[in-house]
């Protein structure tokens, strides 16, 4: 028993609202079916159609078809899409664009078959037109790519489905299939263009994007793509990633020195299907990672052998490959709980100087420099902080405006590590002197700051402020660890009682005083949605 | 030619479309040969239907209206008021106007015949709606400096505000020799530029007899006569990405053609608007 679960991200380019969203994704637990669509930028009404595309796809996959049955299929959603348009509404130019162009989006869609009910491994098929991409991750590597393999080979013309039948039979020639074999453990990316092109990118230059997307949740994925468009890493496009995990079985694994049961000999006498193209351009085997789980029958060809034979080695053959698995767990596990934190040689220089410019910036502002000041801070993260920092400190715009400030970074602690992300706490002390007042304000800030590695870069992707500001934190306990080697108890030495651990998953308590900055409406909300399946 | 001509066209940074439209009086003369079609109207056709394309290309949703990717604007030059914007009702003394404004303003909706595909393979007439900005004018002489110069005033702001835009691209329509000799002020024009790369001033010349046209020249040495010359002059060297989009058409040329069209006729008038403007395709914002 698999269980396949399913989640999206996903948010709006720059200048759009979340209305003007013109990806679209859908998913059917049912037919263990997901799909992906972008809906071209200049064509209109295309987050309509994207939609649409992408509800007919879970709901009647056009998989396994010929290119003119294709054609009919597209045709059966242009339909649906000509019947949804309020006609009478539409002023002279939405007329003219309806009827003359129309829409076009691209279309990925994937859908698993498991072998048999109690199968950990199945066939997944695939159908795509347009740079919409497919990856699966199989231990760690990026083994296959769905159609486009390098991030060079996003252009500017990508092929896709048209509203106008006459459209869609140019591209169709450039729709491509793939199918192979699922393990599970396996984790299939369905992205659009500007985050595929990114994550092809990072891939090429050794990084491990599965890892940065798999690190992000709804309240971190918006500011990570902002820092993406700000540092060029990502195009300013609609962004969307649907993640299809095949979870591993939830029955707890035999304690070690139990043999693992063996598998009745009903298993299906033929192999599982290995992994193959069906069909040309675009779907390759990427060669980076280590082979996924072959299917007991690789055994090495033309080397008759008997059923008999066949049925000890597979066997045999099982019981080794389940010893190592446990016992490779068994050592991850240990590594995960016991060791001490990972090298930190270059990396916590980096984390350590890109968290204490953004803290400089915060603590030397001088409130005659707002723009200078605003400016540097959006330079260090994407967050409108124009709108929401005045706020946060409990400085109305006004004060803002009129106050001198000026302070001091206390401590920066790495408190949680993992591969891709940080979770840093730094006490800064700010000096506010206000003009009209004629008096002068000490404010201690907790700053609570999420971090997630982009290539060599590392972004902050949340910040939380932590602060009171009727009983500033008490700086004499600040300030005696702020040289401390990050330790687990360094970290907890600056929490408020009512903050919850760093790497804690859950929200803030809402009885802490701590204020999230949440992404800016300006670019919409991100969005995720989550669900799970039984695969089999 | 100085810049790397790659802006992407946004909302944030829109595009800048300027057409020169002679107006002088022989633009009342037929067009390539044939008799039935006058100069002066198949320029103001084809600018409208341009004008169109942009504000098509800018609706996107039901409702939204069409999205300010680009500035646009139209100076007429010949008619009796010498050089000066041609855009009429509330957009009259506007040079540059957002395809907001101008999906706002036409002067009227004309149902035009046309014939189309009847997907099998016949043709059948159908009626189009045809939005007009401008009609043709045609009278008196070519002030095509007095142009220049208008153009030179009104995208010197432009430039100023719009430093991360791809840079405004002229497209100078004429049919005859000017008054006077506008290279310097061509010249101070292509000078202007953004971050991106300098304006792009690109020419097209209208025949009146039937000639075979003349289409990208790299060189002065196979043109006519010292007309011809000057307009080459004064005109851009193609950007990198046009002359893929060309070489992607079938029609590569080499790295120093400029945009310019010598005898044109009204296939070369509509191919020619399409590539000089063809960064409104392949933008971010087209994907």
């Amino acid at each position: 028993m698999v269980k396949l679960s399913f989640g999206v991200l996903h948010v709006p380019k720059v200048g759009s609202t979340a209305a003007q969203y013109e990806d679209a994704s859908a998913y059917s637990a049912e037919s263990r079916t997901a799909a992906v669509s972008d809906g071209a930028g200049t064509a209109f009404e295309s987050g309509r159609w994207a939609r649409l595309l992408t509800r007919a796809f879970v709901q009647r996959p056009p998989l396994g078809l010929r290119p003119s049955q294709v054609l009919d299929w597209v045709s059966q959603v242009s339909a649906e899409w000509t019947a949804s348009i309020p006609w009478q509404d539409l002023n002279v130019f939405e007329e003219i664009k309806a009827t003359s162009e129309g829409s076009a989006a691209t279309l990925i869609g994937l859908r698993f078959e498991p072998l048999a009910p109690d199968a950990a491994v199945g066939e997944w098929r695939c159908m795509a037109i347009g740079d919409s991409c497919l990856f699966r991750v199989t231990g760690g590597q990026l083994v296959e790519a769905v159609p486009i393999t390098k991030s060079a080979e996003f252009g500017r013309h990508p092929a896709l489905f048209y509203t106008r039948p006459e459209a869609t039979e140019h591209d169709i020639g450039k729709l491509v299939t793939a199918q192979g074999t699922w393990h599970s453990g396996d984790r299939f990316l369905l992205l659009t263009d500007a985050i595929a092109e990114w994550f092809l990118r990072q891939t090429e230059q050794g990084g491990r994007p599965w890892d940065t997307l798999a690190s992000l949740d709804d309240l971190t994925f918006g500011s990570f793509v902002d820092d993406g468009r700000d540092h060029e890493l990502i195009r300013n496009d609609d962004v969307t990633v649907v993640t299809l995990a095949i979870e591993p079985a939830r029955q707890m694994p035999p304690p070690i020195g139990i043999q693992p049961p063996i598998r009745p000999d009903t298993t299906p006498a033929e192999p599982p299907v290995p992994a193959r193209t069906r069909s040309p351009g675009g779907h390759v085997r990427l060669p980076a990672g280590p082979a996924p789980a072959r299917p007991i029958s690789s055994e090495p060809a033309g080397r008759p052998t008997s059923l008999a034979q066949r049925d000890r080695l597979r066997r045999t053959l099982l019981i080794v490959a389940f010893c190592l698995a446990l016992l490779l767990g068994f050592v991850i596990g240990r590594v995960t709980v016991h060791s001490p934190p990972p090298p930190r040689a270059t990396g916590t220089a980096g984390i350590q100087s890109a968290a204490r410019k953004f803290a400089m910036a915060l603590v030397t502002f001088q409130g005659h420099d707002l723009r200078a000041y605003e400016s540097s801070l959006r330079a260090l993260s994407t967050r409108r902080f124009d709108e929401s920092l005045p706020g946060l400190l409990h400085l109305s715009p006004a004060a803002f405006r009129s106050a001198d400030s000026n302070g001091r970074v206390i401590s920066i602690t790495i408190s949680s590590w993992r591969a891709s992300t940080v979770m840093v706490y730094m006490v800064v002390q700010q000096s506010i002197t206000s003009r009209s007042a004629d008096r002068s304000l000490q404010r201690f800030l907790l700053i609570r700051l999420a971090m997630a590695r982009s290539g060599r870069n590392w972004l902050a992707s949340r910040i939380e402020f932590i602060t009171s500001a009727d009983r500033p934190l008490p700086a004499p306990t600040l300030a005696a660890t702020s040289h401390r080697p990050p330790s687990k108890k360094s970290s907890a030495a600056y929490r408020p009682p009512s903050v919850k651990p760093a790497n804690s998953p859950s929200p803030p308590s809402p009885a802490s005083t701590t204020s999230t900055l949440q992404k800016t409406q300006k670019s919409g909300e991100p969005h995720r949605g989550s669900t799970h399946a039984d695969i089999s | 030619m100085s810049g790397s001509y790659d802006a992407e066209i946004s909302r944030q940074n829109p595009g800048c479309i300027l057409f020169l439209l002679d107006q002088s009086g022989s633009m009342n003369d037929s067009f390539a040969g044939d008799r039935a079609t006058r100069k002066a109207n198949a320029a103001a056709d084809a600018i409208n239907k341009l004008l169109m394309t942009l504000v098509l290309r800018c609706t996107q949703n039901i409702g939204e209206g069409p999205r300010n990717y680009f500035d646009v604007g139209v100076i007429g030059y010949g008619s009796r008021s010498g050089a000066g914007p041609c855009f009429g009702e509330s957009l009259q003394g506007r040079t540059l106007v957002s395809i907001a404004e101008l999906a706002d303003s036409q002067l009227r909706v004309e149902d035009r015949r046309r014939k189309v595909s009847d997907g099998a393979g016949g043709l059948v007439d159908t009626v189009v709606k045809f939005p007009v900005w401008f009609d043709p004018v045609a009278e008196n002489g070519t002030p095509m400096l007095e142009a220049m110069q208008l153009a030179c005033r009104t995208l010197q702001p432009w430039v100023a505000e719009h430093k991360k835009s791809y840079p405004p691209i002229v497209i100078n329509i004429t049919d005859g020799e000017p008054n006077a000799d506008p290279t310097g002020e061509a010249k101070a024009l292509t000078g202007l530029k953004t971050d991106d790369g300098s304006v792009l001033l690109y020419n097209l010349h209208l025949s009146s007899p039937s000639l075979s046209p003349i289409f990208y020249p790299s060189s002065s040495a196979g043109l006519p006569d010292n007309f011809a010359k000057m307009l080459f002059e004064m005109s851009s060297v193609f950007p990198p990405q046009i002359r893929q989009e060309l070489e992607l058409d079938g029609h590569p040329v080499d790295a120093v053609a400029r945009g310019f069209v010598l005898n044109a006729d009204a296939v070369a008038l509509i191919q020619f608007l399409d590539i000089g403007t063809r960064i409104l395709r392949g933008s971010a914002e087209d994907r």
